[in-house]
């Protein structure tokens, strides 16, 4: 049987926003996914072709998560790549 | 060319009220057991100032100071350091830059000038392979730090002051280039001096006295900074306003005078926004390939983009969110020669101020208003900025507000509220300047959730371990953002799953601190200097270098009561539900791993340990 679909908005900032060669991507309005239920943000990573480095750090709906928390339909996913001194 | 070999071990000594101009050779246990760089400068100063001196009185004694790796190819390794005591803070302070000077002054056979007195009428130095000289700069007073730079280029690389110098602005810089150095109004140093610069002007190849060891610990220095995420794609290609989105998202970035734990207009001050907007190209320190600083394009300007610090404290902090207004800002602050780090903070606290009637001013927040003119008046010391220009914490003595003036012995604090990163307050806190993010910077751990950000676990270590570790890198001298590569890109770190380091950070964190990977920064610099410098010496000296700070602090009359958060960081909810920062239980541990008493003292033992003889 074919996995229930789910639709998240992802935000990529710093390191990931410069990987993305994706030229129609805007950063203030993020991108719009179809993914499969339960999808993580690893798995969101994957479908961007993405790399998934330690220091990443996510939020979903503003609230911290983790890179395997199982997303739902309507989240809204921000990724972040590793902070530095300024 | 003459050719250096690591360094020269001679410091000129100059007397601005005498005129008088003598060379000393460092004696090789300073240069052992301090280094260079801050270690050097805090030695010197130590070893010829009287506590209680007034730091804008002929008393005061300013220093700056080169390391081993300045001039040399190491990662980072183009920048120097100014040491005094703080008019900002009274207690001792440093401050890095990474302008040309500091290489120059090195080529021309001398690491470091100590300065002592106050000249007559305004002079400058000068420094060249031939010798130092005091010369007139009663042409130059007056002029700002770009002008200057730029009418007397010929003269060679500068290190300056503007008018918020010359006008004893509690929080001036020192600007070189377009770098600047502006925590603790050591500009203002300088300006009670009659000093308004230092020209540097030499020829020499600065090199490692062990060639082969050197270049060996260089080539894997470079690979590991072009492989780390943050100094081989986030710094370069976003500087350090990448911050923006990382701090501002997990509430740590300052919003309304520390009020609100989010700023709904963030993105329009992201680094994304100026890498799509306004970026023109990339600039930075003297030999660094990073290069985290850029030149932007705002509203047809070439300016200095502004940098992460600069952002939050003139942005988000004032609840102001125009890029290009911020840019034109932070140009008026560095020509005018001041710390935006210190001026963001009391402007804000201004606005506070005015918002609840206790200074009327036309400082609102979400205002732009008349900010550029505010910043003039500061340096220059008219009508409110006169008051504006002696910072946060006297602003609150002269009316009132001291419960939400935000500040650390007088600092004002870095664009970090600790109240989303507590190990982060506890470094503050601690921090031997005051509220510095340069000394013991636990949040990129806290954020990036090897520590948690809130609770108490492995944070007195943590930042026991980062202050020593950053004291030495200063001392080298390593910009902090070599830490990182340093620091993470090796097989040990990249190679233990995520839930070990966690559990050793959170649960053994002595062992974290024992085990911290220190072998780059021990292959360069003993490459550099020609003799090994292990793991646990290298730990040792900038263990070193913190409590002989901490001591002369004490001599200040500096103790446990002064190591403390702003009230409303320590009192006010930021998030509701978060835990409060539990800052006398991290104390304790603290002060109890340092080797300090109860009342926050190194205890003798420490200080013999560490070879720091009391005066
Ligand atoms: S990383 Fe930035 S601040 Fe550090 S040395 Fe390079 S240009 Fe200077």
């Amino acid at each position: 049987m074919k996995k229930k679909q789910i639709k998240v908005t992802v935000e990529l900032f710093g390191g990931l926003y410069v990987k993305l060669q994706n030229e129609n991507y805007d950063f203030e309005t993020g991108i719009e996914l179809d993914m499969a239920e339960k999808s993580t943000p690893k798995d969101i990573l994957k479908a961007l072709e993405l790399p998934f480095f330690k220091t990443m750090i996510f939020f979903v709906n503003k609230e911290r998560a983790s890179a395997n928390t199982r997303l739902k339909n309507g989240d809204k996913l921000i990724c972040l790549t590793a902070a530095s001194g300024g | 060319m003459k050719t250096i070999k690591a360094v020269n071990n001679k410091v000129v000594e100059v007397n601005l009220t005498s005129g008088a101009i003598d060379t000393l050779t460092v004696a090789e246990d300073d240069r052992r057991n301090y280094l260079g760089g801050k270690g050097l400068a805090l030695k010197l100063i130590y070893d010829r100032i009287k506590p209680g001196i007034d730091p804008l009185s002929a008393d005061n004694i300013l220093v700056l100071m080169s390391g081993p790796t300045t001039g040399t190819a190491a990662p980072t390794g183009g920048r120097f350091v100014l040491a005094a005591k703080s008019p900002l803070t009274g207690i001792f302070a440093t401050s890095y830059i990474g302008g040309h000077f500091g290489v120059n002054l090195k080529r021309a056979g001398y690491d470091g000038i100590i300065i002592h007195g106050k000249a007559e009428s305004p002079v400058y130095i000068s420094v060249t392979s031939e010798g130092v000289t005091i010369e007139d700069a009663s042409s130059l007073w007056g002029l700002d730090t770009y002008d200057l730079q730029e009418k007397e280029q010929e003269k060679g690389q500068w290190a300056v002051i503007g008018p918020a110098g010359e006008n004893l602005v509690r929080y001036a810089a020192v600007v070189s280039g377009n770098r600047i150095a502006g925590r603790c109004g050591l500009g203002a140093v300088m300006g009670s001096k009659n000093l308004k610069g230092l020209v540097a002007n030499a020829k020499a190849r600065v090199v490692a006295v062990n060639t082969d060891g050197f270049k060996k610990a260089l080539k894997i220095a470079q690979k590991k900074v072009k492989a780390h995420q943050n100094t081989g794609v986030n710094m370069v290609e976003l500087g350090t306003a990448q911050n923006v989105m990382i701090y501002g998202t997990s509430n740590i970035m300052p919003v309304k005078n520390y009020t609100k734990p989010y700023f709904d207009k963030i993105k329009n001050i992201s680094a994304e926004k100026i890498r799509d907007e306004h970026y023109v190209k990339n600039h930075g320190c003297f030999g660094c390939s990073i290069k985290c600083g850029r030149i932007g394009d705002f509203n047809n300007k070439k300016r200095v983009s502004p940098e992460y610090e600069t952002i939050a404290l003139m942005g988000s902090n004032l609840e102001i969110d125009e890029l290009p207004k911020i840019a034109e800002w932070n140009e008026t602050l560095n020509r005018l020669g001041m710390d935006s780090i210190s001026a963001g903070n009391t402007i804000g606290f201004a606005m506070e101020l005015n918002e609840k009637g206790m200074l009327k001013s036309e400082l609102e927040f979400g205002k732009t208003g008349n900010i550029n003119s505010i910043l003039e008046d500061i340096a220059y010391r008219k009508g409110l900025g006169d008051d504006l220009a002696e910072g946060v914490k006297r602003l609150s003595e002269k009316y009132g507000g001291k419960e939400f003036a935000i500040h650390v012995k007088g600092l004002e604090l870095a664009a970090y509220d600790p109240r989303g990163c507590t190990g982060q307050g506890l470094g503050y806190a601690t921090a031997n300047c005051g509220a510095t993010h340069l000394s013991g910077a636990t949040h990129s751990v806290e954020v990036g959730s090897y520590l948690q950000p809130y609770g108490t676990r492995g944070k007195a270590h943590m930042v026991k371990m980062m202050q020593d570790v950053t004291d030495v890198a200063n001392s080298a001298i390593f910009c902090i953002q070599a830490q990182y590569p340093f620091l993470e890109e090796n097989p040990t770190y990249k190679n233990t799953p995520d839930f070990i380091l966690k559990f050793v950070m959170r649960y053994l964190p002595a062992v974290s601190a024992a085990t911290i990977e220190l072998s780059d920064f021990c292959s360069l610099v003993s490459g550099i200097m020609g003799y090994k410098i292990n793991h646990k010496e290298y730990y040792k000296i900038g263990e070193r270098i913190f409590n002989l700070e901490r001591y002369m602090n004490c001599r200040e009359g500096i103790d446990s009561t002064d190591d403390t958060l702003p009230e409303r960081l320590l009192g006010e909810e930021l998030i509701k539900g978060a835990p409060p920062i539990e800052l006398k239980k991290m104390m304790k541990k603290y002060y109890k791993l340092r080797g300090w008493d109860d009342k926050g003292h190194p205890k003798p033992g420490t200080l013999e340990r560490l070879n720091i003889a009391v005066s």
